[in-house]
């Protein structure tokens, strides 16, 4: 019998890391992937339809006579907490001699009977599907890490696929995670990304899904959908803030860039609606410009890049790398010391610039980093490098869920090229 | 933000006119602070003399340097400004920026649950299943930007400073500051009084 896999997933930002995943899992047949997103978001809706993602919400899970349960259950705990809550909300809780649940007693509440809830809808899902495996993306707040308590609670284990660089200053402190097993994109984030010694024992490098379906981007096509003629150059900059994007806009207005440059800002996922307010400012640059949001993938716009600017530690700087791009960081931007970033080795393999204000020095910089260190840089963020990530996180799916030794799913994922 | 005021530690109440009064006797050498919660509370800050003035918030700190006065603010200490609403990213960014990130509030969270929880065990597991494994990042998120953040920062200021005497100027007695400063003084046993009541009436 083929074991069930229950995929969960809640927003746009994990469904890009979990789908690919999702999909090899589906095409090889060897475990029976299920994928519920809770209240089915409309972006990740809407992106998991476009992959062809079957998928379930808790519309599917329960019905009039669960919720009548729940609502039950939901009562029964306020109950308690508010009847713990007039007698102790000074006596207890305190922070530094304050006491906190005045404040935060309504949202603790909240948060607990959304805990309830999670507990029950998983204890459906099981009853349903019983799962071998729970695969998720995200598992230290909200829903996922409730379902992921759940899962541990229950015996059944659990994988987290890395999603995010969390690029933390060094000294401070990191997400707790709750998974027991992990995979990661490259060497370097074993230690970075999973926050136990015991936890990185169960933890094997994959690459980022994310990057597969750029295997076989055509250059030609992205940049015919931005509009740029032969002659231009695509100058990529990632963008997370407003006030960065002003600052931006600022250098640039001082320094001297070729008509032939193009400059797309590719605006975080999560700031796509604000595309207007951002293209005013950059309007004003003076500077050749596109501005994207969610309708293009920032890998097929670094897979087609003459230069990717890094504004911050992010997640894309790191992704030129994938896309053999050398990224030339502007350090005036950069709200952490070279000693306190987590990997100070990546400067050595970057070009750098003050400011924008030296962008005509660009390709001199570029032309100057040590090729041998850049490739360095790229193995230990990226292992392989190539395309086959997804593959590799549904060989380790696969092994978790058919109860395969550990060391024998490493050397099942090490063996695909 | 909701608090009854009849549970707080017990502390000096004074008009502003008093206060002045109080600051003006206290002589230069009485290190005193004076908060400053609002715009409308730094009007009349050129008469709050021998009190060293301070704000967490930005646009009371911009109004008093537009008055050419001075105010220590939480920059001075580490910290970011407080209490401007923005969204959780530029809420993130700011406390990336100063000392802090959120993650850092997870421990002390679940810590400072611990004895609440403790009351009923029904609080933590309830229906046979956990509620609270490790950290809670969504409650220490929260709790963090809104609460444990200005705690630090307020903590920070008034260790760093060790004043004898707290002012905090509130017309409403229903700010943050009050609330925190008022504990804060009764843990480290520093005289505190609350100025309330309309500030324009000091002739």
């Amino acid at each position: 019998m083929i074991p069930n896999v229950l995929v969960i997933c809640e927003n746009f930002t994990t469904a890009i890391r979990i789908v690919p995943a999702y999909l090899a899992l589906r095409d090889n047949g060897v475990v029976n992937p299920i994928f519920f997103t809770t209240f089915g978001e409309a972006g990740t809706i809407s992106y998991l339809e476009e992959h062809g993602v079957e998928y379930l919400t808790v519309k599917d899970i329960i019905d009039d006579t669960d919720r009548e349960q729940l609502f039950g259950l939901r009562d029964e705990y306020r109950e308690i907490f508010d009847t713990c809550r007039a007698k102790h909300a000074y006596t207890t809780c305190h922070y530094k001699g304050v006491p906190l649940l005045p404040f935060i007693g309504d949202e603790v509440l909240r948060l607990n009977q959304m805990k309830i809830f999670c507990n029950y809808v998983f204890r459906k899902l099981v009853g349903r599907f019983d799962p071998a495996l729970v695969f998720v993306a995200y598992c230290s707040g909200g829903k996922k890490k409730q379902y992921v308590t759940m899962a541990n609670h229950m015996g059944i284990p659990t994988l987290h696929l890395q999603y995010g660089s969390t690029l933390l200053p060094k000294g401070t402190v990191r997400r707790e995670l709750f998974s027991s097993n992990y995979c990661v994109w490259g060497e370097a984030f074993r230690d970075l990304y999973v926050d136990q010694p015991e936890k990185r024992l169960r933890t094997i490098v994959t690459g980022d899904p994310t990057f597969d379906a750029c295997a076989h981007v055509d250059s030609g096509m992205v940049r015919q959908r931005l509009g740029l003629e032969r002659s231009n150059r695509l100058i990529m900059v990632g963008l997370c803030f407003l006030s960065e994007c002003i600052e931006a806009v600022e250098q640039l207005r001082g320094a001297r860039v070729s008509p032939d440059d193009v400059f797309v800002f590719k605006l975080h996922p999560a700031l796509s609606d604000q595309k207007e307010e951002f293209e005013q400012h950059i309007k004003t640059a003076g500077v050749s410009y596109r501005v994207v949001g969610r309708e293009m993938s920032p890998y097929e716009l670094l897979h087609s890049a003459d230069h990717y600017l890094a504004l911050e530690l992010e997640s894309l700087w790191l992704a030129a790398f994938h896309f053999n791009v050398i990224p030339t960081v502007v350090t005036s931007f950069l709200r952490v010391s070279r000693e306190r970033q987590p990997f100070p080795w990546l400067f050595d393999a970057c070009a750098c610039m003050d400011t924008l204000c030296s962008f005509d020095q660009v390709d001199q910089l570029v032309a100057n980093v040590d090729r041998e260190l850049f490739e360095e840089a790229k193995r230990r963020l990226w292992h392989r490098g190539d395309f086959m990530a997804s593959q590799r996180v549904a060989a380790v799916v696969e092994g978790l869920a058919t109860e395969c030794p550990f060391e024998q799913i490493k050397e099942a994922v090490e063996a695909i090229r | 933000m909701t608090f009854d005021p009849r549970r707080l530690p017990p502390h000096g109440h004074e008009s502003f006119g008093r206060a002045v009064a109080l600051l003006r006797e206290s002589g230069a050498d009485m290190r005193s602070l004076v908060f400053l919660t609002s715009v409308q509370s730094a009007h009349h800050y050129t008469e709050l003399e021998n009190g060293r003035l301070v704000t967490c918030r930005s646009d009371t700190a911009l109004f008093v340097a537009e008055q050419g006065g001075a105010c220590l603010v939480p920059k001075d200490y580490g910290y970011g400004f407080w209490g401007g609403g923005g969204k959780i990213n530029s809420v993130n960014s700011r406390l990336f920026k100063g000392k802090f990130n959120l993650y850092n509030y997870q421990k002390p969270m679940s810590d400072c649950l611990q004895d609440f929880l403790e009351q009923d065990s029904r609080l933590g597991f309830f229906d046979g299943e956990p509620l609270y494994v490790g950290s809670d990042y969504n409650l220490s998120h929260y709790a963090g930007s809104a609460y444990l953040y200005p705690i630090d920062v307020l903590a920070a200021i008034v260790d760093a400073e060790k004043p004898e005497r707290i002012f905090c100027v509130d017309e409403a007695g229903e700010s943050l500051e009050h609330y925190i400063l008022c504990h804060l003084a009764a843990d480290r046993q520093i005289e505190y009084d609350l100025i309330s009541g309309e500030v324009s009436c000091v002739g």
